[in-house]
C-alpha cells in the first residue's frame, strides 16, 4: 500500500510537471512552484512509510527463521501447538491427554484457526507465530520450570477452553455465561456458592423448585427482577453490606430510609439507580450449567449449542443437551446435591488417628528421662 | 490412687478453669449476630448467611482456646512436683507409670468440661437462628473436634512438661533448627534441582503434620458451626 502511494504521489508530481500544451502557457510560475513544494512532503512520507515497511518485513522474516530453528509444530487433532524442542514431547502428551478427557466430542469452528504456543522452562523464549489469514488468535502457554504435572495439564486444558469459547463469543448464548463453559469446574465448588448466596430465588432452587433455579439463573419467561431474586430484607442487605456510598443528597435520604427506616421502596430505588445487573449467580454458575448441559447432550452438543447461539438461551441449552430446559436444570440441581461438599470429611477416621495420637504422647509422657533413675 | 489425683487437679486448676468454660460456651454465641430476628422482618435466614460470610476472621480463635486449654491444664497439672522437686510423687507406692496415668487421665477429665460447655453453646447458638436451604448446623462435630484439640495440647505438652528441662531446650533447639536451616538448605538447593524448586522442604514437613495422617490435623481440619 505504501509503495502504491509513493507510485502515486510520483506520477501525480510527474503529471504536474508536464502541463498540457493547451493550458501551460496560462499557468503562472508561482502555481506550479507551489503545487510542486506542496507534493514534496506527500512523497518524503511515502518513501519513509515504504522504509519502514521494508525493515518490519525483514525483522518478522529474521524472527521466523530463529523461531522455526528451534521449535516444532505439531497437530494434534484440531489443534496446531508450536512448542520449544525440549518441550515437545510434553506438549504433546499434555494437548493429547486434555483432548481425550474432555474435548473429543467438541467440534470448534475456532479452534483449527488458533494457535497455541507452549514452553516449560528456565528462561521464556520468543515463539513467533506468523500472523496468516488463517490465524484467528494465538494462546502462549508459559510454564516455569518447576511447576508440577498437573499444574500444566490445568493451565493447557483452560487454555483450550477459553480458545474453544470464541465459538460463542458475543452472542446471545456467550452474553449470559460470560465465563468460557468449558472450563475444569468443580460442582463442590457451585453448591457452596449457591448455598452462601443470600437470595430467595437460590434458596427455592436448593429445596428443589426447578422454577426458581431457573429465575436465579436468569432463564425462562419469569419475571426477571430484583423483586423476584430477593426478599425485601434481602435487598436491604445488598445495600448494607455492599459497601453503598450514596453520592447526592437524594441518595443519602434514600440510604437512610432502606438502612434505618427499613422502608424497602428506598432500597429498590438504589439498587434499580446502580444500572448493574444484580442477578444473584455469576458466570461461573452459569458456566457449570452450560457446561452439564454439554455432556449430558454428548456428541455433537458443542455443534448444536453454536448452531443456535443467537437464539433465546433457553432454546440453545435444551437443543444443546437434547432435553427440555426444566429437566434439565431438574438434572443438574440433583447433581449438584449429590456432589455437595463435605463439610466434616472422613469425621470418624480423623478422630481415631488423633485419638492415637493422643496416646502416643501419652506414652512419651510415661517414658520421660526424669524418671529413669541411674 | 485415682480419686485423690483427681481432686489435687481440681483444687490446682479450678479457677482457671472458669474463664475458659464460660469462653468457650460464649464463643458460638459471639459469631451469631444478634438472637432470632427483628419483627416484622421477612427473611429469617440472613443471619446465617452473615455467620458463614464473616465466619473466617473468628476461625482461628477455637483452636487458639483449644491450645490455650490443654497448656494450662497440662502445666498445671505438673506445677507442684515440680514446685516440691518430685518429692511426693516418688514417695507414693506406684509405679512411675501408673503416677503418670492417674495424673494424665485425672488431668483429662477435667480438660473436657470447657469442651461441654462449648457443645452447649453451640446447640443454643444454632437453636437461635433459622439455618435457609443449603445450610446446615454442625454442633456436634464442632464440639468432638474441640475436645480432641484440647486433649491433643494437653497430651502433648503434658509430655514436654513431665520431662527435664534439659530435654525440653533439647526439643526446641532442634525444631528451630531444623526450620531455620532447612530454608536455607531448600533455598540454595532449589537453583540445581527440580524437586527442591518445587518443593520447600519445611514446608512440606509442617504440612504433613497440620493435614492427615500428621499429628495436627485436629487444628486445620474444618471449625464450621455452619456450613454447606
Amino acid at each position: 500500500m505504501s509503495n502504491f502511494r509513493a507510485w502515486g504521489a510520483s506520477l501525480a508530481l510527474l503529471a504536474l510537471l508536464t502541463p498540457p500544451a493547451a493550458t501551460a502557457a496560462q499557468q503562472s510560475d508561482e502555481e506550479l512552484v507551489m503545487r510542486i513544494e506542496s507534493l514534496i512532503p506527500l512523497v518524503e512520507q511515502a518513501r519513509v512509510e515504504a522504509q519502514a515497511a521494508a525493515v518490519e518485513q525483514k525483522e518478522r522474516a529474521r524472527r521466523l527463521a530463529e523461531s522455526r530453528g528451534a521449535v516444532d509444530t505439531l497437530h494434534i487433532h484440531d489443534m496446531t501447538v508450536i512448542a520449544t524442542d525440549e518441550d515437545v514431547a510434553l506438549a504433546r502428551e499434555l494437548f493429547e491427554s486434555a483432548w481425550t478427557k474432555r474435548f473429543s466430542l467438541i467440534e470448534s469452528s475456532t479452534l483449527p484457526h488458533w494457535v497455541f504456543t507452549f514452553q516449560k522452562g528456565r528462561e521464556v523464549r520468543e515463539i513467533f507465530v506468523d500472523n496468516s489469514a488463517d490465524v484467528f488468535g494465538r494462546q502462549h502457554i508459559e510454564l516455569k520450570w518447576w511447576q508440577s504435572r498437573e499444574d500444566a495439564a490445568a493451565v493447557v486444558t483452560n487454555s483450550i477452553a477459553n480458545a474453544i469459547a470464541r465459538d460463542i463469543y458475543d452472542t446471545r448464548v456467550g452474553r449470559w455465561v460470560s465465563s468460557a463453559p468449558l472450563r475444569e469446574i468443580d460442582p463442590g465448588e457451585i453448591y457452596r456458592r449457591m448455598a452462601m448466596t443470600p437470595s430467595q430465588a437460590v434458596r427455592g432452587c436448593l429445596r428443589g423448585e426447578t422454577e426458581s433455579c431457573l429465575v436465579s439463573l436468569g432463564l425462562g419467561s419469569s419475571d426477571q427482577s430484583i423483586a423476584t431474586w430477593y426478599a425485601p430484607e434481602e435487598r436491604r442487605n445488598l445495600i448494607t453490606s455492599g459497601n453503598f456510598r450514596p453520592g447526592s443528597q437524594e441518595e443519602m435520604v434514600q440510604f437512610l430510609e432502606c438502612t434505618e427506616a427499613r422502608r424497602y421502596e428506598a432500597c429498590d430505588a438504589l439498587l434499580l439507580a446502580e444500572r448493574r445487573s444484580w442477578a444473584p449467580l455469576p458466570g461461573l454458575v452459569r458456566a457449570a450449567l452450560l457446561g452439564f448441559a454439554l455432556d449430558r447432550g454428548g456428541e455433537g452438543a458443542w455443534a448444536r449449542l453454536v448452531e443456535k447461539r443467537d437464539q433465546p438461551v433457553e432454546e440453545a441449552l435444551a437443543y444443546s443437551a437434547g432435553v427440555d430446559l426444566e429437566a434439565l436444570v431438574t438434572e443438574w440441581r440433583r447433581f449438584l446435591v449429590d456432589n455437595r461438599p463435605e463439610t466434616y470429611a472422613a469425621f470418624g477416621a480423623k478422630s481415631v488417628l488423633t485419638a492415637l495420637w493422643i496416646l502416643f504422647f501419652a506414652g512419651l509422657a510415661m517414658r520421660s528421662t526424669r524418671w529413669r533413675l541411674g | 490412687m485415682y480419686k485423690p489425683m483427681l481432686f489435687l487437679q481440681w483444687k490446682q486448676v479450678r479457677f482457671a478453669l472458669v474463664p475458659f468454660i464460660i469462653a468457650a460456651f460464649g464463643l458460638p454465641l459471639m459469631l451469631i449476630d444478634g438472637f432470632g430476628t427483628p419483627a416484622g422482618v421477612t427473611a429469617p435466614t440472613l443471619e446465617a448467611y452473615r455467620f458463614v460470610n464473616g465466619y473466617q476472621e473468628w476461625l482461628a480463635l477455637f483452636p487458639s482456646l483449644a491450645v490455650a486449654i490443654g497448656v494450662t491444664m497440662a502445666l498445671s497439672a505438673w506445677n507442684w512436683d515440680h514446685q516440691y522437686k518430685h518429692v511426693y510423687a516418688l514417695s507414693l507406692p506406684l509405679t512411675r507409670w501408673e503416677y503418670t496415668i492417674s495424673k494424665m487421665v485425672a488431668g483429662a477429665q477435667l480438660a473436657l468440661i470447657p469442651a461441654i460447655a462449648l457443645w452447649l453453646g453451640a446447640h443454643l447458638a444454632t437453636a437461635s437462628i433459622t439455618l435457609p436451604a443449603g445450610l446446615n448446623a454442625y454442633p456436634n462435630q464442632l464440639a468432638v473436634r474441640f475436645g480432641l484439640a484440647v486433649l491433643l495440647s494437653y497430651a502433648g505438652f503434658f509430655a514436654l512438661a513431665s520431662g527435664t528441662v534439659k530435654t525440653t531446650i533439647w526439643l526446641v533447639t532442634a525444631i528451630v533448627s531444623f526450620i531455620v536451616i532447612g530454608n536455607f538448605a531448600s533455598g540454595f538447593l532449589a537453583t540445581y534441582y527440580q524437586w527442591f524448586a518445587q518443593t520447600n522442604l519445611v514446608e512440606q514437613t509442617f504440612l504433613w503434620m497440620l493435614d492427615a495422617p500428621g499429628p495436627f490435623e485436629v487444628f486445620s481440619g474444618s471449625w464450621s458451626l455452619i456450613d454447606v
